[in-house]
């Protein structure tokens, strides 16, 4: 779509301000601003791209309430990204708003360029120079006031993350003013000759207001970086980054602190009072079982070896519970029902709440925590720039790098994220695989515990499947979408050390937003198994789905309901699969257990994520992308299954 | 000597780059077929067809880089993907016909006459322009033209 800036009405006299949008490039602290400004937390993280929404908030200003609209990150206003484009209709629908630009004061050339274009706007702005401690690090020099004089607006100098200089932007908005600098004439649509126009302006007011820093030797956040992107340091670096997600996610979060959530908390606490409150609440004749819960306190060295620190095992009360008299009247029936629907064996506490906090949890919340640590410090477009070339396989760029991480931990946010990339067909192939063949956090945790039940040649299988299958997919999905693959070309931010505040700050919104899409499915599903199951449905379906599970993907018919609620779900169906595969009553033999793993993480990750790529890219392709996933799962699983009897695996 | 590359041939008398396809020193000549002298076009100076050895040994050597080295800074205009690690270089040009892409690399300070450094070029190619670090592949890096500077 072709846009054409258009000069706005000169506004004359100084504006009051009743909305005041943050602009301006990619990574320089819009956020950060944002937060402090209105005291409202958004997501900030160390790479463009973070802000792919509006967020709004408001802060009082003067005893004025003042709306306060956060922008994504826009190098220049042209209308090539859907960041620009985003930015350029905000713009658009707020005409009266002042335009604060938020610039990295040591990259003033870019910020100036930025600076021209809105001042072609003719709007009331002032322009924040952050990063003041970086610049001051780098031994660089900005004259503000000159700087001031030359583009006609306010300038005031801020440390957002330290909090410094935020007054005098809040003072600065009423002395707001219209550019009266001179600007290349705007009337076109910014192409690259007009781009050049203001970047030979931009160079003429850097002459006078910007010193640089003599060159320096590099620091070692410099050098880190560096060594990030060479092909030896770069894959020493993933390596040890792969292994710290390993130790963090798999063993520590997936292994201690699930069995304390699981054991202790649920197990031994949560379950038993849960179940003792609805017995007195909820009278009918009946005693639950006893089980020993053994319970092990152990810190991970490496996947065979741990420090055990406690040990313990005692009886507890279990869901299971036999008949002492017969019932009489219906309403011992009613009392029994919804006794069963919140502490029975489909019981919404002793399984969907228990499944929830005990297993999900903290898998996410370690998982959000490192990738919060790998966002802050830089260090993943750098992973981006090395995979490039592989990604090109693809059809993609390195860029989808950044959703594919994420969706280990949350594909729903990962779908959201694609809008990075540039192109449609970019945007379709990476959800795809996103939805296929990337398994988020809560599912790695289960196919992890899974892992333990097959050999680790099997499991080494399973993992090169996975990939191949990714490569296989994505390659192809890209030869029958067709079109163009945007150039790779991505800015390095530099290496930092993440900020603990902003870590725990984005690791809790992280988890907030994600912890309310997920209970209430997994309280849903539950509820569907649980009516099932009483209106002895289940049985029927599992009979219906007989052929596939049982002769195609060989595998038990009592696993028809995981395959039924991993429609739902799919880690919440690799859970009941995770039931039959271990314990002493373990249905499932090590075959079995690869194919059943290989068929649920196939699977749509869950109905948030349909939701989420039919929001993103149109119903139709959330439904052919839908369509292929679930028969491509059982397919590759049936494969899987024959082709591993064909071997005599 | 030659561009490593491209094969250019550079007449030590003259200072002139050219293709060697079509630079034998003579036509018709009957021992054209095994003749190894070729002519400068530019000033008719005929010079042996200088030789690079198996390319592993220049590698191994690093007279390769060396060779690339001194290419560069005679020779002056030359694509990135040709330039070196570590070495200044003014940007000349954006050649290509990606108006897109041009601005993508203009909005980042990469413009006719400003001054970037080539960090690396595998697995991608990354440049420092000012105070911003870029990264973008090998037939992005093909259509930006540079000259070396002195560091």
């Amino acid at each position: 779509m072709e846009r054409i800036l258009d000069p706005i009405a000169v506004r004359d006299g100084n504006a009051t301000a009743r909305t005041v949008l943050l602009v301006g490039n990619p990574n320089v602290g819009k956020s950060v601003l944002f937060s402090r400004i209105t005291g409202k937390f958004v997501v900030i993280s160390n790479y463009p791209g973070t802000t792919v929404d509006i967020t709004r908030g408001t802060a009082v200003i003067d005893t004025h309430n003042v709306t306060v609209l956060d922008t994504p990150g826009v190098n220049d206003l042209a209308p090539r990204t859907e960041d620009a484009r985003v930015t350029c209709d905000v713009m658009r629908d707020h005409p009266d708003a002042v335009v604060v630009q938020v610039a990295d004061a040591r990259n003033l050339r870019r910020a100036l360029l930025l600076t021209l274009q809105l001042a072609s706007l003719r709007r009331p702005m002032i322009l924040v120079l952050n990063m003041m401690d970086e610049l001051e690090k780098c031994g660089a020099e900005v004259d503000v006031a000159r700087l001031s004089q030359l583009l006609g607006i306010p300038v005031v100098t801020t440390i957002a993350t330290q909090g410094r200089g935020l007054d005098d932007v809040t003072h600065a908005l009423s002395s707001a003013a219209v550019p009266h600098c001179k600007t290349p004439t705007a009337t076109r649509e910014i192409d690259y000759e007009l781009t050049m126009e203001y970047i030979t302006r931009a160079s003429e007011i850097l002459a006078q207001t910007y010193h640089a820093a003599p060159p320096r030797k590099p620091t070692f956040g410099q050098r880190l970086g560096w060594w990030a992107t060479q092909p030896l340091g770069g894959l020493l670096l993933l390596c040890g980054a792969l292994y710290l997600t390993f130790w963090f996610v798999g063993l520590f979060g997936a292994g201690t602190c699930v069995d304390f959530l699981e054991t202790v908390v649920f197990g031994r606490y949560l379950s038993p009072w849960a179940i003792r409150l609805f017995d007195f609440a909820l009278p009918f004749p009946h005693v639950h079982e006893m089980a020993v819960s053994p319970y092990t306190l152990s810190i991970p060295l490496d996947p065979a070896h741990s420090v055990t620190l406690l040990e313990s095992t005692r009886q507890t009360l279990s869901t299971g519970y036999t008949m002492t008299a017969p019932m009489y009247g219906p309403l011992q029936h009613v009392l029994r029902f919804v006794h069963d629907f919140l502490v029975g064996e489909y019981g919404l506490i002793t399984t969907a709440l228990s499944y929830g906090f005990a297993i999900v949890f903290p898998i996410v919340t370690t998982f959000f925590l490192l990738f919060g640590v790998l966002e802050d410090s830089g260090y993943l477009p750098r992973l981006a720039a090395m995979v490039n070339r592989i990604f090109r396989g693809m059809g993609l760029n390195g860029k989808a790098v950044l959703p594919m991480v994420l969706g280990l931990g949350c594909d729903t946010m990962a779908a959201m994220t694609t809008r990075i990339l540039d192109t449609r067909k970019e945007r379709v192939v990476t959800t795809l695989l996103l939805a296929l063949a990337v398994p988020c956090s809560a599912q790695l945790g289960v196919l992890l515990a899974m892992t333990a039940r097959i050999s680790i040649g099997a499991a080494i299988l399973f993992s090169c499947m996975l990939v191949g299958i990714a490569f296989l997919v994505g390659w192809l999905a890209s030869l029958l979408h067709g079109g163009e693959t945007s150039d790779f070309i991505l800015e390095l931010p530099p290496m930092r050390v993440p900020q603990m505040s902003n870590l725990v700050m984005k690791t809790f919104t992280r988890l907030e937003w994600y912890l309310k899409e997920v209970i209430p499915l997994f309280v849903i599903g539950t509820a569907v198994l649980f009516v099932l199951d009483k209106l002895k449905l289940l049985g029927k379906i599992a009979a219906l789905m007989e052929p596939l599970v049982q002769r195609w993907l060989g595998l038990p018919v009592e696993t028809a309901s995981a395959f039924l609620i991993g429609f739902l779900r799919r880690d919440y169906g690799a859970v009941y699969l995770l039931d039959a595969s271990t314990g002493p009553d373990a249905i499932l033999s090590a075959h079995q257990v690869l194919v059943a793993m290989v068929t649920i993480t196939l699977f749509m990750p869950c109905i948030a994520t349909l939701f989420m790529i039919s929001r993103e890219l149109g119903k139709r392709t959330a439904a052919i992308i839908t369509v292929f996933v679930f028969v491509f799962a059982f397919v590759v699983g049936g494969l899987v299954n024959h082709g591993a009897h064909w071997l005599g695996m | 000597m030659t561009n490593t590359k491209t094969a250019y041939f550079h007449c030590s008398l003259c200072g002139f780059d050219f293709d060697p396809t079509g630079a034998n020193c003579h036509t018709g000549c009957i021992l054209a077929k095994h003749c190894k002298l070729v002519k400068c076009p530019s000033c008719g100076y005929e010079f042996p067809e200088p030789s690079r050895g198996p390319a592993w040994l220049a590698k191994l050597t690093g007279r390769n880089r060396t060779a690339a080295a001194h290419y560069a800074t005679t020779r002056g205009l030359m694509p990135l993907d040709e330039a070196l690690e570590g070495v200044s270089y003014e940007l000349v040009s954006l050649n290509g016909s990606h108006s897109s892409r041009k601005s993508a690399l203009a909005i980042y300070g990469l413009v006719p006459g400003c001054r970037l450094s080539l960090t690396q070029k595998r697995p991608s190619f990354i440049v420092r322009v000012g105070e911003t670090e870029l990264a973008f592949e090998g037939n992005v890096a093909r259509d930006i033209y540079v000259k070396p500077v002195a560091a």
